[in-house]
């Protein structure tokens, strides 16, 4: 009796054993095919994107071509005086950062809102429709959106001052001399130019969502808005994370054209416009590579530093949600 | 069923069009400018219909056709490549990002994450591909860098990760290895992420005129923005110089008319326009259930 | 599976395109064909570019010494010249001869990508010396060493003159008097601007004020650019150094202005607005400043439209310390020096004089018409050519613009005017900068600058519109700033360096 136990067990052991190995096979099998799937984009993101990354060294050194990039001479944190030293250097990052955040969130609401809607629409000629022209800014470059910002601000002959004088307020106000509205400005341009594309993603991932779950919804009695609440909207968490974690990357640099174009370059705005962005590329008229270099060295380690932690964060919360 | 008309309906319309309103009239505001005539514009400025209509903005443009076409072949020729191509690797690259069983998926997606924030800039890229991989002055140089976007490979694994489990387990079940799967279950239930996509691919090299400025010599091989982008960049140089004090040299300098810089404006961006709703047929709903049940 | 198609398809089609070599210059024969490589910004490739190169190598060979040479041209689109000569830089390519225009080419000289010209040009070109004058020559010194050769070109100052329109100057203006006030002081003082706001004030009155007024860089009458935002007064013989918001007549500029508009002399939406677009427009602005040389009222006329009444503010000519155009360098790898010396001075003298033209202006009657031995008439352009010519390059760059034809967009008698009577003085009222030659080294200071010109773009288009309510205390807040930056160490710096020139020239 116990040799017919022992010997099953044996064989047992041996089964799972077997069985483990051959797991383990799988395990290595599977990802080695998977392995030689993501082959391709490894070896370009390391043509196109690591092997260059050395040039980051230009940051610390004084950059004559002639010498090369490891040639030329090392100046350590010379090339960080210019911003860190600089008197401006807080207003213009209180300045990226706030408008990085506004942007973030209220253009993540907008374009939640946008696919929504979109996706809510029964006419798909009309979807198509307005998702095509809410596309549009896409193709303009921004100094034509500047000047159409420009046609509604312009003091004297502005829609924006012509619409208030016909309500009978003030019809002359100098938008450019006003540097508290801007905020407002610029976010609402901001949003009206990146909406339209930001809201495919979301809607491209609304439309993964099966359609049989709500189906069941109202068959047990929830309205259009509870369904979007409870359905819809759990759906797009893991992609809304992953896009807003990745825009912390982000955090400390700003669209130039935004802030340049559509302001006019118009100093007195500066204190609510100016960027890091913006305030470098005045100060290196003459070219000084190496400065530029440097001023993004530090945005990107910043950016790097939150996304990690942010990734962390989110991590402990739902760690399928996360970036990495 | 809700009926097509309802209220909720009509309101969503209602937000649509005003909306729509602001994106048109912009828009309509730029054609007309750009066959306006150029008297009428300093007489009037910009009317949203045109007070005197001159296509000569637009004469002018086409006057060297032979180097507009060029353009537009090179820029169509490398948009369709990168775009089929891209979207290929880059789905390939985010599925084992997007299985569980990937060991080796946190660490590629730092790997790839990273490239996002960090770069070496233009300098060594210029070295790299001009030295040693040759790429400038030919029309890979508008692909190969561009196949691989960090951003767009994290959205379609993503989206990958939203598929149900389900799928892979029964192909696994069947005995399929990882690239049958891949090929015969995953990436036909894709289409919306990959038009997504290789919408952005084709709207961004479409619209790249960097590439051209800083690798490309001939001009028969000139990006169709870059071209366009040239003669803008050309007449904005001119207006700085102007300003400052002590230079005769571009007193008399021809710059583009306002029309003219509208016109441009609207020849690169229409087709774009034309092209999307070809992706946007894709974004269809309702794939997945029938292969879970079938 | 259509997708797959479309990409065999494409492949096809991009493998036809990409094969694509750059016709005109021909290969190396035997080796003992020399190819010179020039770099030059100006319109960019053209239609015609090959043909008119072709031709031009053609013609280079039945010049002595240049039998085996032809040159392979690369004409970089002037926008991106900066940029791409960076590049072309960094990635080691070989080029011979590089023309320096919006270039640091003092920068680049003591960075070492230029070669130093006097022992090659003695050697190899004895008379080059002698084909311009020394002072000319002086511009391509670099701490006392020539690494370019400048181009000769017209070199004067701007003088910023009133121009108004000639009706309303005729009811409302006492134009002589204005004239008078203008040429009798040194620099543009309370009563140069007094006298303008006696016309704007009568315009004002009878209702044709129009836009109004708007300036130039009449605050700059007495001063020269030194560097970047620095400028140095040159109406004494103590030239002092400033940042040129802090000259005097700058400050008197940002106080009147804004003084005019509270006054309304100054359209309301100054802040914004561009006055470039509508500067010349009948009823635009109704004083405002252009660049002038003989014959400007003819010339504005013609381009605006109307008559015009012109005011000088200066009858003497300023020539200054800063060369605008560059000059050609050679390269310090280049292997042919030589050569490339040889090339330039046919570029600059009058024994190149035809191959130059060519260059320059293309082929007879297929780019241009000959109207007299030294004129002619271009099709596709007036004046500068552009991208959409089918060729022209622009003379200012490519050599010596004195051996190049006049055109109909020159008037008759221009060029002798501008070399004989103004650059070379012949009418005696030609001053000549002290500081020619003089090349600063602001290496230590470049953060300071870098955050100074951050300071500077943040108050100059402001203050100049005259739209600030409190513009005297925003001007005393830009001052702050910019001393905050570092502005008097750069100062004086600046001055020291000067001081020590300008002893050593004795």
């Amino acid at each position: 009796m116990n040799s017919e136990i022992a010997k099953n067990t044996a064989i047992q052991k041996e089964k799972t054993s077997k069985m483990n190995l051959s797991r383990k096979a799988y395990v290595i099998k599977d990802n080695f095919e998977l392995f030689l799937l993501a082959l391709p984009g490894i070896i370009l993101f390391f043509v196109f994107k690591y092997m260059p990354m050395y040039g980051i060294i230009i940051a610390f050194k004084k950059f004559n071509p002639n010498l090369g990039i490891w040639g030329s001479k090392w100046v350590g944190f010379k090339n960080f005086e210019f911003f860190f030293t600089s008197q401006d250097a807080w207003r213009v990052t209180r300045n990226t950062v706030l408008y990085s955040l506004d942007f973030i969130v209220i253009g993540l609401i907008a374009a939640v809102a946008i696919a929504l809607m979109l996706y809510n629409l029964r006419s798909r000629t009309a979807v198509k429709v307005y998702n095509t022209v809410m596309i549009l800014p896409k193709f303009l470059s921004m100094v034509l959106i500047a000047y159409i910002v420009y046609a509604m601000l312009n003091p004297s002959a502005g829609l924006l001052n012509q619409i208030l004088g016909v309500f009978g307020g003030p019809s002359d106000i100098d938008w450019y001399s006003k540097p508290e509205a801007w905020p407002f400005i610029l976010t609402i341009v901001h949003i009206w130019q990146v909406v339209g594309m930001d809201s495919i993603v979301y809607y491209a991932a609304l439309m993964g969502i099966d359609e049989s779950l709500f189906e069941s919804a109202m068959i047990d009695g929830a309205n259009k808005w509870q369904q979007t609440i409870y359905i819809a909207i759990p759906h797009l968490i893991p992609i809304i994370t992953i896009t807003t974690t990745l825009a912390l990357g982000h955090i400390f640099s700003g669209d130039f054209g935004l802030f340049y174009q559509t302001t006019r370059d118009v100093g007195t705005l500066y204190p609510t416009t100016d960027i890091i962005n913006t305030y470098t590329f005045r100060g290196l008229v003459g070219g000084h590579l190496e400065v530029a270099s440097a001023v993004g060295l530090f945005q990107s380690v910043v950016g790097l530093i939150l996304v990690v932690v942010t990734n962390s964060i989110v991590r402990k919360i739902n760690p399928e949600n996360s970036l990495f | 069923m809700e009926k097509k008309y309802s209220i909720g309906q009509l309101t969503l319309h209602a937000f649509f069009i005003i909306a729509s309103l602001t994106y048109i009239l912009p828009f309509i505001l730029l054609i007309s400018i750009s066959i306006s005539s150029e008297a009428a514009i300093n007489q009037f400025g910009y009317t949203l219909f045109p007070k005197v209509i001159d296509f000569r903005a637009y004469k002018e443009i086409f006057n060297n056709p032979a180097q507009i076409i060029d353009s537009y072949k090179v820029t169509v020729i490398f948009s369709l490549l990168t775009t089929a191509l891209s979207v290929f690797v880059m789905t390939l690259t985010a599925y084992p990002l997007s299985r569980p069983n990937c060991k080796f998926k946190g660490i590629l997606t730092f790997y790839i994450f990273f490239t996002m924030l960090f770069g070496g800039g233009l300098v060594p890229s210029y070295i790299i591909n001009t030295r040693y991989l040759h790429l400038d002055n030919t029309i890979w140089i508008y692909v190969l860098p561009a196949l691989v976007n960090a951003w767009h490979i994290i959205i379609i694994r993503t989206f990958f990760q939203g598929l149900p489990e389900g799928l892979v387990e029964a192909a696994k079940i069947d005995g399929a290895s990882e690239l049958r799967t891949y090929f015969q279950i995953i990436m036909p239930l894709s289409t919306p992420v990959i038009s997504t996509i290789a919408f952005f691919v084709i709207v961004s090299k479409w619209n790249d005129w960097n590439t051209a400025l800083v690798y490309i010599r001939t001009p028969k091989l000139y990006s169709l923005q870059y071209m366009l982008q040239k003669i803008l960049r050309e007449s904005e140089f001119v207006n700085k110089i102007a300003q400052e004090s002590s230079s005769s040299m571009f007193q008399d300098y021809q710059i583009p008319t306002e029309s003219m810089r509208y016109a441009m404006a609207i020849l690169a961006a229409g087709p774009m326009l034309i092209v999307f709703p070809f992706f946007q047929k894709h974004f269809t709903k309702g794939l997945t259930i029938g292969a879970i049940k079938g | 599976m259509k997708k797959y198609l479309l990409l065999a398809m494409v492949m096809i089609m991009m493998i036809s395109a990409a094969s694509c070599n750059r016709p005109g210059v021909t290969s190396n024969e035997k080796g003992e064909m020399v190819t010179l490589k020039w770099l030059m910004p100006g319109p960019g490739e053209q239609q015609d570019s090959d043909m008119v190169w072709e031709e031009f190598n053609k013609k280079l060979k039945t010049y002595p010494g240049m039998e085996n040479v032809q040159v392979d041209i690369e004409v970089i689109p002037v926008a991106d010249y900066a940029q791409k000569y960076l590049l072309i830089q960094t990635s080691g390519e070989k080029v011979d001869i590089i023309q320096t225009y919006k270039l640091d080419y003092i920068l680049e000289a003591r960075n070492g990508s230029f070669m130093p010209l006097d022992d090659l040009i003695n050697k190899e070109t004895p008379d080059f010396k002698g084909q311009l004058p020394s002072w000319v020559w002086d511009y391509g010194l670099v701490d006392g060493e020539t690494y370019i050769v400048p181009n000769y070109q017209q070199m004067n100052k701007a003088i910023w003159s009133v121009v108004t329109q000639a009706d309303l100057a005729g009811q409302y203006w006492d134009v002589e008097k204005a004239e008078k006030v203008f040429k009798s002081n040194k620099t543009f003082n309370e009563e140069c601007y007094d006298v303008i706001e006696e016309y704007l004030a009568a315009l004002k009155d009878a209702g044709k004020i129009g836009l109004g007024f708007t300036g130039g860089n009449q605050s700059g009458k007495g001063y020269e650019n030194l560097v970047d935002q620095y400028v140095i007064s040159t109406y004494d013989d103590h030239p002092k150094v400033y940042h040129h918001y802090m000259t005097p007549e700058t400050k008197l500029k940002y106080m009147k202005v804004a003084e005019w508009y509270k006054k309304g002399y100054i359209r309301k939406d100054s802040l914004s607005a561009e006055p470039q677009k509508d500067i010349g427009k009948k009823d635009g602005y109704t004083v405002w400043f252009e660049q002038t040389m003989e014959g400007a009222e003819n010339r504005l006329e013609s381009k605006y439209g109307y008559d015009l009444t012109v005011v000088w503010t200066d009858d003497s000519y300023y020539i200054p310390y800063i060369c605008a155009a560059g000059g050609n360098a050679i390269a310090a790898g280049s292997k042919h020096p030589k050569e490339a010396i040889k090339l330039i001075e046919l570029m600059n003298t009058e024994k190149g004089r035809e191959l130059y033209n060519l260059l320059v202006y293309g082929i007879e009657d297929t780019h241009y018409k000959k109207i007299s031995d030294d004129k002619i008439e271009t099709f596709d352009y007036v004046g500068q050519s552009n991208s959409s010519a089918k060729y022209g390059l622009w003379k200012w760059i490519v050599g010596n613009a004195y051996y190049a034809f006049d055109t109909q967009n020159e008037i008759d008698g221009w060029k002798q005017y501008i070399f004989k009577e103004v650059n070379e003085n012949g009418t005696g009222k030609t001053k000549y900068s002290k500081l020619i030659g003089f090349t600063p080294d602001l290496s230590a200071l470049e953060s300071k600058i870098a955050q100074i010109s951050a300071v500077t773009g943040e108050y100059g288009k402001s203050l100049g519109s005259g739209a600030l309510p409190n513009a005297e205390q925003i001007y005393e807040e830009c001052i702050a700033k910019l001393n905050m930056a570092g502005n008097l160490e750069v100062t004086a710096e600046l001055q020291r360096q000067v001081d020590e020139f300008l002893a050593s020239k004795k």
